[in-house]
Protein backbone atom coordinates (compact mmCIF):
# COMPACT_ATOMS: atom_id res chain seq x y z
CA UNK A 1 0.00 0.00 0.00
CA UNK A 2 1.27 3.45 -0.85
CA UNK A 3 1.50 5.92 1.99
CA UNK A 4 2.84 9.40 2.54
CA UNK A 5 6.12 9.77 4.39
CA UNK A 6 6.38 12.59 6.91
CA UNK A 7 9.59 14.46 7.54
CA UNK A 8 9.45 13.35 11.16
CA UNK A 9 8.61 9.71 10.31
CA UNK A 10 10.71 7.21 12.25
CA UNK A 11 11.81 5.58 8.98
CA UNK A 12 13.67 8.82 8.16
CA UNK A 13 15.50 8.79 11.48
CA UNK A 14 18.62 6.78 10.45
CA UNK A 15 19.22 9.18 7.59
CA UNK A 16 18.98 12.27 9.80
CA UNK A 17 21.36 10.60 12.25
CA UNK A 18 23.81 9.79 9.44
CA UNK A 19 23.69 13.33 8.05
CA UNK A 20 24.32 14.74 11.51
CA UNK A 21 27.23 12.42 12.30
CA UNK A 22 28.94 12.89 8.91
CA UNK A 23 28.08 16.61 8.82
CA UNK A 24 26.36 16.33 5.43
CA UNK A 25 24.10 19.31 4.70
CA UNK A 26 20.48 18.33 4.04
CA UNK A 27 18.01 20.17 1.83
CA UNK A 28 14.42 19.10 2.18
CA UNK A 29 11.42 19.85 -0.04
CA UNK A 30 8.73 21.73 1.84
CA UNK A 31 6.52 23.61 -0.53
CA UNK A 32 4.10 23.18 -3.36
CA UNK A 33 4.38 20.31 -5.77
CA UNK A 34 2.90 20.82 -9.23
CA UNK A 35 -0.84 21.63 -9.37
CA UNK A 36 -2.80 18.37 -9.11
CA UNK A 37 0.27 16.60 -7.72
CA UNK A 38 -1.74 14.05 -5.73
CA UNK A 39 -3.31 12.81 -8.98
CA UNK A 40 0.10 12.39 -10.60
CA UNK A 41 2.04 11.21 -7.53
CA UNK A 42 -0.56 9.43 -5.36
CA UNK A 43 1.28 9.86 -2.03
CA UNK A 44 1.81 13.63 -2.35
CA UNK A 45 -0.10 15.64 0.28
CA UNK A 46 -0.23 19.45 0.40
CA UNK A 47 -0.37 19.49 4.21
CA UNK A 48 3.00 17.75 4.52
CA UNK A 49 4.50 21.09 3.51
CA UNK A 50 4.15 22.31 7.11
CA UNK A 51 7.58 23.51 8.36
CA UNK A 52 6.50 22.43 11.85
CA UNK A 53 7.00 18.80 10.76
CA UNK A 54 10.70 19.51 10.89
CA UNK A 55 10.67 20.61 14.53
CA UNK A 56 11.27 17.29 16.30
CA UNK A 57 14.01 16.43 13.79
CA UNK A 58 15.86 19.62 14.77
CA UNK A 59 15.36 18.85 18.46
CA UNK A 60 16.72 15.31 18.09
CA UNK A 61 19.59 16.44 15.84
CA UNK A 62 20.72 19.90 16.93
CA UNK A 63 23.94 19.73 14.88
CA UNK A 64 22.22 18.94 11.62
CA UNK A 65 22.70 21.54 8.86
CA UNK A 66 19.32 21.87 7.17
CA UNK A 67 17.84 24.02 4.44
CA UNK A 68 14.12 24.11 3.67
CA UNK A 69 13.75 24.15 -0.11
CA UNK A 70 10.89 26.45 -1.27
CA UNK A 71 10.78 27.94 2.28
CA UNK A 72 7.65 25.95 3.17
CA UNK A 73 5.72 28.04 0.62
CA UNK A 74 3.03 29.22 1.01
CA UNK A 75 3.18 28.71 4.81
CA UNK A 76 5.38 31.71 5.33
CA UNK A 77 4.25 32.36 8.91
CA UNK A 78 5.15 28.85 10.08
CA UNK A 79 8.46 29.19 8.26
CA UNK A 80 9.22 32.45 10.06
CA UNK A 81 8.31 30.83 13.38
CA UNK A 82 10.76 28.01 12.65
CA UNK A 83 13.55 30.34 11.43
CA UNK A 84 13.12 32.33 14.63
CA UNK A 85 13.16 29.35 16.95
CA UNK A 86 15.94 27.40 15.17
CA UNK A 87 18.85 29.69 14.35
CA UNK A 88 20.71 27.03 12.34
CA UNK A 89 17.92 26.73 9.76
CA UNK A 90 18.24 28.11 6.21
CA UNK A 91 15.75 28.30 3.33
CA UNK A 92 16.03 28.39 -0.44
CA UNK A 93 13.68 30.16 -2.83
CA UNK A 94 14.10 27.61 -5.61
CA UNK A 95 11.29 27.65 -8.13
CA UNK A 96 8.87 29.78 -6.16
CA UNK A 97 10.20 32.94 -7.84
CA UNK A 98 9.28 31.78 -11.35
CA UNK A 99 6.33 29.46 -10.59
CA UNK A 100 4.15 32.09 -8.97
CA UNK A 101 3.07 35.54 -10.15
CA UNK A 102 5.95 37.89 -9.34
CA UNK A 103 4.02 40.23 -7.00
CA UNK A 104 3.06 37.29 -4.83
CA UNK A 105 6.63 35.98 -4.59
CA UNK A 106 7.95 39.48 -3.80
CA UNK A 107 5.49 39.82 -0.93
CA UNK A 108 6.77 36.59 0.65
CA UNK A 109 10.43 37.40 0.07
CA UNK A 110 9.93 40.87 1.56
CA UNK A 111 8.28 39.33 4.59
CA UNK A 112 11.28 37.04 5.18
CA UNK A 113 13.61 40.03 4.80
CA UNK A 114 11.55 42.37 7.01
CA UNK A 115 11.42 39.66 9.65
CA UNK A 116 15.22 39.81 9.86
CA UNK A 117 16.19 36.66 7.97
CA UNK A 118 18.25 38.20 5.15
CA UNK A 119 21.25 36.07 6.18
CA UNK A 120 19.33 32.78 5.96
CA UNK A 121 17.83 32.92 2.43
CA UNK A 122 19.61 31.16 -0.44
CA UNK A 123 19.11 31.41 -4.17
CA UNK A 124 17.97 28.36 -6.10
CA UNK A 125 16.55 27.92 -9.58
CA UNK A 126 14.72 24.58 -9.22
CA UNK A 127 15.65 23.99 -12.86
CA UNK A 128 14.34 20.60 -13.93
CA UNK A 129 13.91 20.08 -17.68
CA UNK A 130 13.63 23.71 -18.75
CA UNK A 131 17.02 25.47 -18.75
CA UNK A 132 15.23 28.63 -19.78
CA UNK A 133 14.00 29.18 -16.22
CA UNK A 134 17.49 29.89 -14.87
CA UNK A 135 17.74 33.39 -16.30
CA UNK A 136 14.31 34.54 -15.12
CA UNK A 137 15.01 32.94 -11.72
CA UNK A 138 18.06 35.23 -11.39
CA UNK A 139 16.40 38.33 -12.89
CA UNK A 140 13.40 38.16 -10.56
CA UNK A 141 15.63 38.38 -7.49
CA UNK A 142 17.87 40.99 -9.12
CA UNK A 143 14.88 43.21 -9.88
CA UNK A 144 13.25 43.01 -6.42
CA UNK A 145 12.82 46.72 -5.63
CA UNK A 146 13.04 46.26 -1.84
CA UNK A 147 16.43 44.46 -1.79
CA UNK A 148 19.70 46.35 -1.35
CA UNK A 149 22.77 45.33 -3.35
CA UNK A 150 24.20 43.77 -0.22
CA UNK A 151 21.06 41.73 0.45
CA UNK A 152 21.12 40.45 -3.14
CA UNK A 153 24.74 39.32 -2.78
CA UNK A 154 23.79 37.53 0.46
CA UNK A 155 20.95 35.69 -1.28
CA UNK A 156 22.86 34.94 -4.50
CA UNK A 157 26.03 33.74 -2.86
CA UNK A 158 27.23 34.56 0.65
CA UNK A 159 24.50 32.78 2.59
CA UNK A 160 24.94 29.57 0.62
CA UNK A 161 28.73 29.78 0.91
CA UNK A 162 28.38 30.04 4.70
CA UNK A 163 25.84 27.19 4.82
CA UNK A 164 28.04 24.94 2.65
CA UNK A 165 31.24 26.05 4.46
CA UNK A 166 32.77 27.44 1.26
CA UNK A 167 34.99 30.50 1.44
CA UNK A 168 32.57 33.46 1.38
CA UNK A 169 35.34 35.55 -0.26
CA UNK A 170 34.59 33.68 -3.49
CA UNK A 171 31.30 35.60 -3.56
CA UNK A 172 32.72 39.13 -3.86
CA UNK B 1 -12.75 47.32 44.98
CA UNK B 2 -13.45 48.46 41.48
CA UNK B 3 -14.52 51.89 42.77
CA UNK B 4 -11.34 52.46 44.69
CA UNK B 5 -9.29 51.41 41.70
CA UNK B 6 -11.14 53.95 39.58
CA UNK B 7 -10.68 56.72 42.10
CA UNK B 8 -6.98 56.04 42.32
CA UNK B 9 -6.91 56.03 38.55
CA UNK B 10 -8.54 59.42 38.13
CA UNK B 11 -6.34 60.99 40.79
CA UNK B 12 -3.35 59.58 39.09
CA UNK B 13 -4.28 61.02 35.70
CA UNK B 14 -4.95 64.44 37.18
CA UNK B 15 -1.85 64.37 39.34
CA UNK B 16 0.54 63.35 36.63
CA UNK B 17 1.90 66.35 34.82
CA UNK B 18 4.50 66.10 32.11
CA UNK B 19 7.53 68.26 32.60
CA UNK B 20 7.45 70.05 29.25
CA UNK B 21 4.04 71.58 28.70
CA UNK B 22 2.25 71.19 31.99
CA UNK B 23 -0.46 69.02 30.40
CA UNK B 24 -1.16 65.63 31.94
CA UNK B 25 0.43 62.77 30.04
CA UNK B 26 -2.39 60.43 29.03
CA UNK B 27 -2.55 57.12 30.81
CA UNK B 28 -0.99 54.01 29.25
CA UNK B 29 -2.02 50.53 30.38
CA UNK B 30 0.76 47.97 29.98
CA UNK B 31 -0.85 44.52 29.87
CA UNK B 32 2.41 42.67 30.19
CA UNK B 33 5.15 43.77 32.57
CA UNK B 34 7.29 41.24 34.48
CA UNK B 35 8.26 41.39 38.13
CA UNK B 36 11.35 39.29 37.56
CA UNK B 37 14.79 38.99 39.05
CA UNK B 38 18.10 39.20 37.20
CA UNK B 39 19.17 35.66 38.08
CA UNK B 40 16.22 34.23 36.12
CA UNK B 41 18.10 35.25 32.98
CA UNK B 42 21.61 34.08 33.87
CA UNK B 43 24.36 35.77 35.83
CA UNK B 44 24.67 38.38 34.51
CA UNK B 45 21.69 38.45 32.12
CA UNK B 46 22.62 38.77 28.45
CA UNK B 47 22.32 42.14 26.74
CA UNK B 48 19.56 42.35 24.15
CA UNK B 49 18.51 44.00 20.87
CA UNK B 50 15.58 46.42 20.63
CA UNK B 51 13.97 47.51 17.37
CA UNK B 52 14.85 51.21 17.46
CA UNK B 53 17.76 49.88 15.40
CA UNK B 54 18.22 47.21 12.76
CA UNK B 55 17.76 43.65 14.03
CA UNK B 56 19.03 40.59 12.16
CA UNK B 57 18.84 36.90 12.95
CA UNK B 58 22.22 35.66 11.74
CA UNK B 59 22.80 32.00 10.98
CA UNK B 60 24.20 29.81 13.71
CA UNK B 61 26.66 27.15 12.65
CA UNK B 62 25.43 24.18 14.69
CA UNK B 63 29.01 22.95 15.18
CA UNK B 64 29.75 26.05 17.26
CA UNK B 65 28.35 26.63 20.75
CA UNK B 66 25.14 28.69 20.69
CA UNK B 67 24.75 31.83 22.77
CA UNK B 68 21.78 34.16 22.93
CA UNK B 69 23.90 36.95 21.46
CA UNK B 70 24.73 34.83 18.38
CA UNK B 71 21.10 34.29 17.55
CA UNK B 72 20.14 37.94 17.25
CA UNK B 73 22.30 40.86 16.20
CA UNK B 74 22.07 44.66 16.27
CA UNK B 75 24.55 47.55 16.40
CA UNK B 76 24.06 48.35 20.09
CA UNK B 77 22.67 46.12 22.83
CA UNK B 78 20.63 47.08 25.90
CA UNK B 79 22.05 46.00 29.24
CA UNK B 80 20.22 44.89 32.38
CA UNK B 81 20.77 46.86 35.61
CA UNK B 82 23.28 45.52 38.15
CA UNK B 83 20.92 44.63 40.99
CA UNK B 84 17.31 43.57 41.50
CA UNK B 85 16.69 46.70 43.55
CA UNK B 86 17.91 48.91 40.67
CA UNK B 87 15.68 46.97 38.30
CA UNK B 88 12.65 47.61 40.51
CA UNK B 89 13.38 51.29 41.14
CA UNK B 90 14.23 52.04 37.51
CA UNK B 91 11.07 50.30 36.30
CA UNK B 92 8.81 52.08 38.80
CA UNK B 93 10.32 55.40 37.87
CA UNK B 94 9.64 54.70 34.17
CA UNK B 95 6.03 53.77 34.98
CA UNK B 96 5.67 57.15 36.65
CA UNK B 97 7.46 59.02 33.88
CA UNK B 98 5.28 57.56 31.11
CA UNK B 99 2.14 57.49 33.30
CA UNK B 100 1.76 53.71 33.00
CA UNK B 101 -0.37 51.28 34.98
CA UNK B 102 0.94 47.78 34.42
CA UNK B 103 -0.45 44.28 34.70
CA UNK B 104 2.65 42.89 36.39
CA UNK B 105 3.35 39.18 36.29
CA UNK B 106 5.71 36.97 38.23
CA UNK B 107 5.79 34.77 41.31
CA UNK B 108 3.39 35.80 44.08
CA UNK B 109 6.33 36.98 46.21
CA UNK B 110 7.73 39.20 43.50
CA UNK B 111 4.46 40.79 42.41
CA UNK B 112 3.57 41.41 46.07
CA UNK B 113 6.91 43.16 46.52
CA UNK B 114 6.51 45.28 43.39
CA UNK B 115 2.94 46.17 44.32
CA UNK B 116 4.14 47.44 47.69
CA UNK B 117 6.52 49.77 45.82
CA UNK B 118 3.75 51.41 43.74
CA UNK B 119 0.20 50.20 44.53
CA UNK B 120 -1.29 52.83 42.21
CA UNK B 121 0.71 51.54 39.23
CA UNK B 122 1.01 47.76 39.65
CA UNK B 123 -1.90 45.42 38.86
CA UNK B 124 -0.89 42.06 40.27
CA UNK B 125 -0.88 38.99 38.00
CA UNK B 126 0.31 35.44 38.65
CA UNK B 127 0.23 32.48 36.30
CA UNK B 128 -1.38 29.16 37.04
CA UNK B 129 0.37 25.82 36.42
CA UNK B 130 3.81 27.38 36.10
CA UNK B 131 6.41 24.85 37.24
CA UNK B 132 9.13 27.49 37.50
CA UNK B 133 7.16 29.17 40.32
CA UNK B 134 5.43 27.39 43.18
CA UNK B 135 2.58 25.15 42.06
CA UNK B 136 -0.88 25.70 43.54
CA UNK B 137 -4.14 23.86 43.26
CA UNK B 138 -7.26 25.73 42.14
CA UNK B 139 -8.52 26.06 45.73
CA UNK B 140 -5.38 27.96 46.72
CA UNK B 141 -5.78 30.35 43.78
CA UNK B 142 -9.42 30.82 44.73
CA UNK B 143 -8.42 31.92 48.24
CA UNK B 144 -5.69 34.24 47.01
CA UNK B 145 -8.06 35.89 44.56
CA UNK B 146 -10.78 36.27 47.19
CA UNK B 147 -8.18 37.92 49.47
CA UNK B 148 -7.35 40.39 46.69
CA UNK B 149 -3.77 39.16 46.28
CA UNK B 150 -3.92 39.18 42.50
CA UNK B 151 -6.28 40.42 39.76
CA UNK B 152 -5.18 38.62 36.58
CA UNK B 153 -3.91 35.15 35.68
CA UNK B 154 -0.79 35.82 33.58
CA UNK B 155 1.58 34.99 31.99
CA UNK B 156 0.20 31.51 31.48
CA UNK B 157 2.86 29.89 29.30
CA UNK B 158 2.74 26.10 29.14
CA UNK B 159 4.42 26.38 25.72
CA UNK B 160 7.79 26.58 27.47
CA UNK B 161 7.10 23.21 29.08
CA UNK B 162 6.04 21.60 25.82
CA UNK B 163 2.40 21.57 26.93
CA UNK B 164 -0.47 22.69 24.71
CA UNK B 165 -2.83 25.33 26.08
CA UNK B 166 -5.62 22.80 25.41
CA UNK B 167 -4.01 20.19 27.70
CA UNK B 168 -6.60 18.64 30.08
CA UNK B 169 -4.35 19.41 33.08
CA UNK B 170 -5.16 23.13 32.66
CA UNK B 171 -8.90 22.61 32.60
CA UNK B 172 -9.57 23.17 36.36
CA UNK B 173 -7.78 26.52 36.19
CA UNK B 174 -9.76 27.73 33.21
CA UNK B 175 -12.95 26.64 34.98
CA UNK B 176 -11.91 28.64 38.05
CA UNK B 177 -11.04 31.71 35.98
CA UNK B 178 -14.41 31.55 34.26
CA UNK B 179 -16.31 31.07 37.50
CA UNK B 180 -14.47 33.84 39.39
CA UNK B 181 -14.32 36.13 36.33
CA UNK B 182 -10.53 36.39 36.46
CA UNK B 183 -8.96 37.67 33.22
CA UNK B 184 -6.37 35.30 31.74
CA UNK B 185 -3.29 36.23 29.67
CA UNK B 186 -1.81 33.38 27.66
CA UNK B 187 1.60 33.33 26.05
CA UNK B 188 1.33 32.47 22.37
CA UNK B 189 4.23 33.71 20.34
CA UNK B 190 7.94 33.50 19.78
CA UNK B 191 10.23 32.54 22.59
CA UNK B 192 13.83 33.73 22.33
CA UNK B 193 15.73 32.41 19.26
CA UNK B 194 17.10 28.97 20.00
CA UNK B 195 14.78 28.66 23.03
CA UNK B 196 14.74 24.85 22.99
CA UNK B 197 18.55 24.69 22.92
CA UNK B 198 19.33 27.55 25.28
CA UNK B 199 16.63 27.94 27.92
CA UNK B 200 13.71 25.54 27.79
CA UNK B 201 14.41 22.09 26.31
CA UNK B 202 10.68 21.41 26.00
CA UNK B 203 9.80 24.68 24.25
CA UNK B 204 8.18 24.05 20.86
CA UNK B 205 7.51 26.67 18.19
CA UNK B 206 4.43 24.84 16.95
CA UNK B 207 2.62 25.27 20.29
CA UNK B 208 2.22 28.95 19.42
CA UNK B 209 -0.77 28.11 17.24
CA UNK B 210 -3.79 30.26 18.28
CA UNK B 211 -6.08 27.48 17.04
CA UNK B 212 -4.99 25.45 20.11
CA UNK B 213 -7.04 27.88 22.19
CA UNK B 214 -10.28 27.23 20.38
CA UNK B 215 -11.70 24.34 22.44
CA UNK B 216 -10.84 26.19 25.67
CA UNK B 217 -12.97 29.12 24.50
CA UNK B 218 -15.78 26.86 23.38
CA UNK B 219 -15.81 25.04 26.74
CA UNK B 220 -15.61 28.34 28.67
CA UNK B 221 -17.53 30.96 26.72
CA UNK B 222 -17.53 33.44 29.62
CA UNK B 223 -13.78 33.38 30.08
CA UNK B 224 -12.00 36.72 29.55
CA UNK B 225 -8.83 35.88 27.64
CA UNK B 226 -6.06 37.78 25.91
CA UNK B 227 -3.41 36.21 23.72
CA UNK B 228 -0.08 37.71 24.69
CA UNK B 229 2.12 38.39 21.62
CA UNK B 230 -0.98 37.84 19.36
CA UNK B 231 0.20 34.35 18.41
CA UNK B 232 3.07 35.92 16.46
CA UNK B 233 4.08 35.17 13.77
CA UNK B 234 0.85 33.27 13.04
CA UNK B 235 -1.22 36.36 12.22
CA UNK B 236 -3.50 34.44 9.84
CA UNK B 237 -4.59 32.06 12.61
CA UNK B 238 -4.91 34.92 15.09
CA UNK B 239 -7.18 36.87 12.72
CA UNK B 240 -9.32 33.80 12.30
CA UNK B 241 -9.64 33.38 16.08
CA UNK B 242 -10.38 37.10 16.69
CA UNK B 243 -13.10 36.94 14.05
CA UNK B 244 -14.69 33.73 15.35
CA UNK B 245 -14.40 34.50 19.08
CA UNK B 246 -15.49 38.10 19.66
CA UNK B 247 -14.51 38.09 23.35
CA UNK B 248 -10.84 37.52 22.53
CA UNK B 249 -8.22 40.27 22.91
CA UNK B 250 -4.50 40.33 22.09
CA UNK B 251 -1.49 42.21 23.37
CA UNK B 252 1.45 43.33 21.25
CA UNK B 253 3.96 42.97 24.06
CA UNK B 254 7.56 42.09 23.32
CA UNK B 255 6.93 42.06 19.59
CA UNK B 256 6.85 45.87 19.78
CA UNK B 257 10.55 45.99 20.68
CA UNK B 258 12.03 42.57 19.90
CA UNK B 259 10.86 41.96 16.33
CA UNK B 260 12.36 44.06 13.55
CA UNK B 261 10.11 47.13 13.48
CA UNK B 262 9.04 46.63 9.86
CA UNK B 263 7.87 43.13 10.72
CA UNK B 264 6.04 44.29 13.84
CA UNK B 265 4.35 47.11 11.91
CA UNK B 266 3.33 44.70 9.19
CA UNK B 267 1.67 42.45 11.80
CA UNK B 268 0.00 45.37 13.59
CA UNK B 269 -1.25 46.82 10.34
CA UNK B 270 -2.85 43.52 9.33
CA UNK B 271 -4.63 43.25 12.69
CA UNK B 272 -5.93 46.82 12.38
CA UNK B 273 -6.91 46.58 8.71
CA UNK B 274 -8.84 43.39 9.45
CA UNK B 275 -11.00 45.46 11.81
CA UNK B 276 -9.66 44.48 15.23
CA UNK B 277 -8.42 47.86 16.49
CA UNK B 278 -10.72 47.61 19.53
CA UNK B 279 -9.15 44.31 20.59
CA UNK B 280 -5.43 45.14 20.54
CA UNK B 281 -3.74 46.12 23.80
CA UNK B 282 -0.36 47.64 24.48
CA UNK B 283 2.20 45.71 26.49
CA UNK B 284 5.92 46.03 27.06
CA UNK B 285 6.91 42.49 28.07
CA UNK B 286 9.67 44.24 30.00
CA UNK B 287 11.69 41.57 31.81
CA UNK B 288 15.04 42.84 33.11
CA UNK B 289 15.86 45.52 30.54
CA UNK B 290 13.86 48.63 31.50
CA UNK B 291 15.04 50.45 28.35
CA UNK B 292 12.60 48.32 26.34
CA UNK B 293 9.58 50.22 27.71
CA UNK B 294 10.40 53.40 25.81
CA UNK B 295 11.11 51.47 22.60
CA UNK B 296 7.80 49.60 22.92
CA UNK B 297 5.89 52.90 23.24
CA UNK B 298 7.79 54.39 20.27
CA UNK B 299 6.86 51.37 18.14
CA UNK B 300 3.17 52.25 18.48
CA UNK B 301 3.73 56.03 18.24
CA UNK B 302 5.74 55.63 15.03
CA UNK B 303 3.13 53.46 13.25
CA UNK B 304 2.14 55.90 10.49
CA UNK B 305 -0.91 53.81 9.53
CA UNK B 306 -2.55 54.43 12.93
CA UNK B 307 -4.54 57.58 13.69
CA UNK B 308 -4.55 59.17 17.16
CA UNK B 309 -7.83 57.49 18.13
CA UNK B 310 -6.47 54.07 17.26
CA UNK B 311 -3.31 54.75 19.25
CA UNK B 312 -5.36 55.73 22.31
CA UNK B 313 -7.43 52.56 21.91
CA UNK B 314 -4.27 50.45 21.86
CA UNK B 315 -2.47 52.35 24.62
CA UNK B 316 -5.36 52.50 27.05
CA UNK B 317 -9.05 52.18 26.17
CA UNK B 318 -9.03 48.57 24.98
CA UNK B 319 -7.23 47.38 28.10
CA UNK B 320 -9.50 49.47 30.35
CA UNK B 321 -12.54 47.83 28.73
CA UNK B 322 -11.00 44.36 28.96
CA UNK B 323 -10.08 44.84 32.64
CA UNK B 324 -13.50 46.45 33.40
CA UNK B 325 -11.96 49.71 34.48
CA UNK B 326 -13.54 53.05 33.72
CA UNK B 327 -12.53 53.91 30.16
CA UNK B 328 -12.69 57.60 31.18
CA UNK B 329 -9.58 56.99 33.24
CA UNK B 330 -7.75 56.87 29.93
CA UNK B 331 -7.94 60.62 30.10
CA UNK B 332 -10.26 61.61 27.26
Amino acid sequence: MLESLLTNDSRMEPYWALAESLDVPVAINMGEGPPGAAYLIPTYRARLTSPYLLEEVLIRHPRLRVSVMHYGSPLIEEMIAMLGAYPQLYVDIGGIQWNYPRAYFYKQLKELIDAGFGKRIMFGSDQMNWPGVIEPAIAIVDEAPFLSGDQKRDIFCRNAARFLRLDTKTCD
Amino acid sequence: MRCSVMTAFVLLVVAHVSAQDGAPRPLIIDMHLHAHTLSMYGTPPPSICANNQEILFPAWDPHEPLTYADAKSCPERLKAPETDEELLQETLSLLKHHNIRAVTTGSLDQVTKWYAGAPDRIIRAIPFAEPKYETRDPAAFRRLFAEGKFAVFAEVSPQYDGVSIADPSLEPYFALAEEMDIPVGIHMGEGPPGAAYLFSPKYRARLTSPFLLEEVLVRHPRLRVYVMHYGSPLVDEMLSMLYSHPQLYVDVAGNDWSLPRKEFHSHLRRLVEAGFEKRIMFGSDEMVWPGTIKVAIESIESADFLDEEQKRDIFCRNAARFLRMDVKSCGE
